[in-house]
């Protein structure tokens, strides 16, 4: 890649970093209290919530990992994006309002705080910071990963600056993400998740037509080159098959509604009834990027069929690899940039609730009060999650990284959709059914990955740990007598 | 019937589908000998090697993979779509006034899943498939169909939202409780 055109991709990446440090400087000024660290005050618009609800939805797996399935196994993957109006719905309809309305009544600074309200138990709330950590851990941990593989790539590719290694751009991206973090909380990341949220709508936009331009005879050349090669990859169910791809459907439309780092969004808006305007901003935002998900995927699987581009080595580099081939520099900056957005409006959101485990959760469900001075040591523990987190995915062994990223989006849904999405909109859930959902959850998840069991058919194995644990939930209240509930939580699921 | 005990009863037919899945053979397969003079069943229904480039997957012959599961999977399809609407309807308190606009959306995205799978089961046999805009049916009912369908529930949400989901006697109650709420604490 020539100098000039390194140089704009790096310009426009520099740009946005220091975007992000100024939004944490802003930010610093409006956080003076704990609420105002997780909750950002109780206090976000309509804009601004949509926005942060999708852009911390599509990480950087989204655009990285999406157009790699996509191009490793066509179109399976789309039964995880195309059907995120659904996702949306679920998140909304189920949580929406009540969620909202408990996190005020009860002044809940965290998902965990309202998971206890709930059910009156501190076991429950114990469980869930567990869950979430254990899913902030390997999460984070990747992301910080993918954002100095990125940062990496971008620097080594500008010939006066001299060979770059993966652990200074993992300081440079730790830096950054931990500065506007500390400073500003959730704060913060909300409002660079707004920054995100629009520089990820307009390279996703950007780059579709791209992706189209760049394969002879457009959309009709695409479909017609993986036709010749392998009509199974353009059907809906790509090379996977129907059973392995609809497995998909539950765990992304359904688990929307189990990721705390979607979810609690819905704890900081301004108005209960913002619900009504956010919906259709988030699924606008993420339908628009879908369209970067499924379009760099089938572009670049048929450019390398039909010769067009040399066969990539690894599905990951379908992304990278076309901005830096079919895409002007111009886009390609843009998209760049969208792509460290993408990564740290996820990264953030998670030292977000990693640190309200820590310092809040943990503490309060074992000896029933919180840290004293929470909002010193939430700082503390912000920059310990997040140096913990870059030392832990560069010291440990890859699959065990991968195992814990993988564990992270099945893992919250099995866990949280029942105990969350359900129990916050059905009296008859109980606790003992919430605490054996969470369980099941996580001993399913890391007994599937963690042993390399496979289910027939391709079947996700995220699916099967939802489909247990919620089975189990819904069989252990019906079979239960109905709980003791607070009056007031009783009052607000009634409304 | 209760709508939760709906919800559990089509959980455990979603139990029933997973189960189905060990017991019906995947195909196609090979046997391979193994070192300790067993076999080992190796199934390529869910994808297979690229043939001519690693990094890539090849799904193989539809038709023959999907021909024992193909009705298994229309079922799994109908159940997780009804499973996902009668979620929707739990979270709205006034469920009566809402059953029906959701049942149509609920009808709706079903009766498109059946035409995927219908159209799907020509596309497989069909050597040059026809394309409508630009893409071969099956995939044509998904992207132009299935997805904009869902934005239906979207508008169902917003429309009804606050007349179903929050009206404004919800909120007048919410700020009493809340009001009691907060004396207590005083």
């Amino acid at each position: 890649m020539d100098d000039s055109r390194s140089l704009v991709i790096l310009g426009f990446v520099a740009a946005y970093l220091a975007l992000c440090v100024g939004i944490g400087i802003w930010a610093l000024r409006r956080t003076t209290s704990t609420r105002d660290f997780f909750m950002a005050g109780r206090d976000l618009g309509i804009l601004v919530t949509g926005l942060a609800v999708f852009s911390s939805t599509m990480s950087g797996f989204g655009f990285v990992g999406g157009p790699g399935l996509v191009y490793r196994m066509g179109l399976s993957s789309a039964w995880m994006t195309i059907i995120s109006p659904l996702t949306y719905c679920c998140v909304f309809y189920l949580l929406g309002t009540r969620l909202r309305m408990v996190a005020e009544l009860r002044d809940s600074i965290s998902l965990p705080d309202a998971v206890a309200a709930r059910y009156g138990s501190e076991r429950a709330r114990l469980l869930t910071a567990i869950a979430i950590l254990l899913g902030v851990v390997g999460y984070l941990g990747t992301q910080i990963l993918a954002m100095a593989t990125v940062l990496r790539d971008i620097l080594n590719n500008v010939s006066f600056i001299p060979e770059v290694s993966i652990l200074t751009c993992m300081v440079i991206a730790c830096a950054v993400l931990v500065f506007y973090c500390v400073t500003g909380g959730i704060l913060a990341s909300v409002y660079t998740d707004l920054v995100q949220g629009a520089i990820m709508i307009v390279a996703a936009v950007f780059v579709f037509f791209a992706a189209l331009n760049a394969v002879d005879g457009g959309l009709t050349g695409i479909v017609t080159t993986l036709v010749a090669d392998d009509p199974e990859s353009i059907s809906p169910w790509g090379t996977l098959g129907m059973m392995g791809s609809l497995s998909w459907f539950l765990v992304f439309v359904l688990g929307g509604a189990g990721q705390p780092h979607v979810i609690t969004k819905l704890m900081m808006t301004r108005r209960v009834e913002d619900a009504r305007r956010i919906l259709p901003v988030s699924v606008g935002g993420y339908a628009l990027c879908s369209l970067l998900w499924i379009s760099i995927g089938l572009a670049m699987r048929a450019l390398v069929i039909q010769g067009g581009h040399p066969e990539l080595a690894n599905p990951d580099e379908a992304a990278p690899q076309f901005l830096q081939f079919h895409a002007g520099p111009v886009l390609a900056g843009v998209v760049f940039a969208g792509l460290f957005a993408a990564i740290m409006s996820t990264a953030d959101s998670f030292l977000n609730l990693g640190a309200a485990a820590v310092v809040h959760d943990i503490p309060r469900a074992l000896y029933g009060r919180s840290l004293t001075n929470e909002l010193f040591w939430a700082r503390v523990a912000t920059v310990v999650l997040a140096v913990g987190s870059a030392v832990f995915v560069l010291y440990s062994r890859q699959d065990l990284v991968a195992l814990l990223g993988a564990f992270g989006w099945g893992t919250f849904a099995a866990a949280l959709v029942p105990t969350v999405a359900i129990g916050f909109n059905w009296k008859r859930a109980t606790a003992t059914a919430a605490n054996a959902a969470i369980v099941t959850s996580l001993v399913v998840n890391f007994g599937i990955e963690g042993f390399g069991l496979a289910v027939p058919y391709g079947i996700n194995g995220g699916f099967v740990a939802l489909l247990l644990s919620t089975t189990l939930f819904f069989g252990i209240s019906l079979s239960s007598p109905p709980p003791t509930i607070d009056p007031d939580i009783e009052a607000v699921m009634g409304l | 019937m209760k709508l939760p005990t709906i919800l559990f009863g089509l959980l455990l037919a979603l139990c029933v589908v997973l189960a189905l899945t060990f017991v019906i053979d995947e195909v196609p397969f090979v046997d391979v000998p193994t070192d300790t003079g067993g076999v080992q069943r190796v199934t390529t229904g869910h994808g297979t090697a690229h043939g001519q480039f690693s990094s890539m997957d090849h799904g193989g012959a539809g038709a023959e993979r999907h021909q024992p599961i193909l009705w298994l999977g229309w079922v799994f399809g109908l159940l997780q779509i009804t499973f996902v609407v009668a979620c929707l309807a739990l979270g709205v308190r006034r469920r009566d006034r809402i059953r029906v606009p959701l049942v149509v959306c609920g009808l709706l995205l079903a009766s498109i899943f059946t035409m995927i799978v219908v159209t799907y089961q020509g596309y497989v046999t069909d050597a040059a498939p026809a394309l409508f805009g630009g893409l071969p049916a099956p995939t044509a009912w998904f992207f132009y169909g299935f997805w904009p369908a869902q934005g239906l529930v979207v508008v169902l949400f917003v429309v009804v939202f606050s007349r179903l989901v929050v009206t404004g006697q919800d909120m007048e109650r919410f700020r009493e409780i809340l009001a009691a709420r907060r004396a207590g604490d005083r």
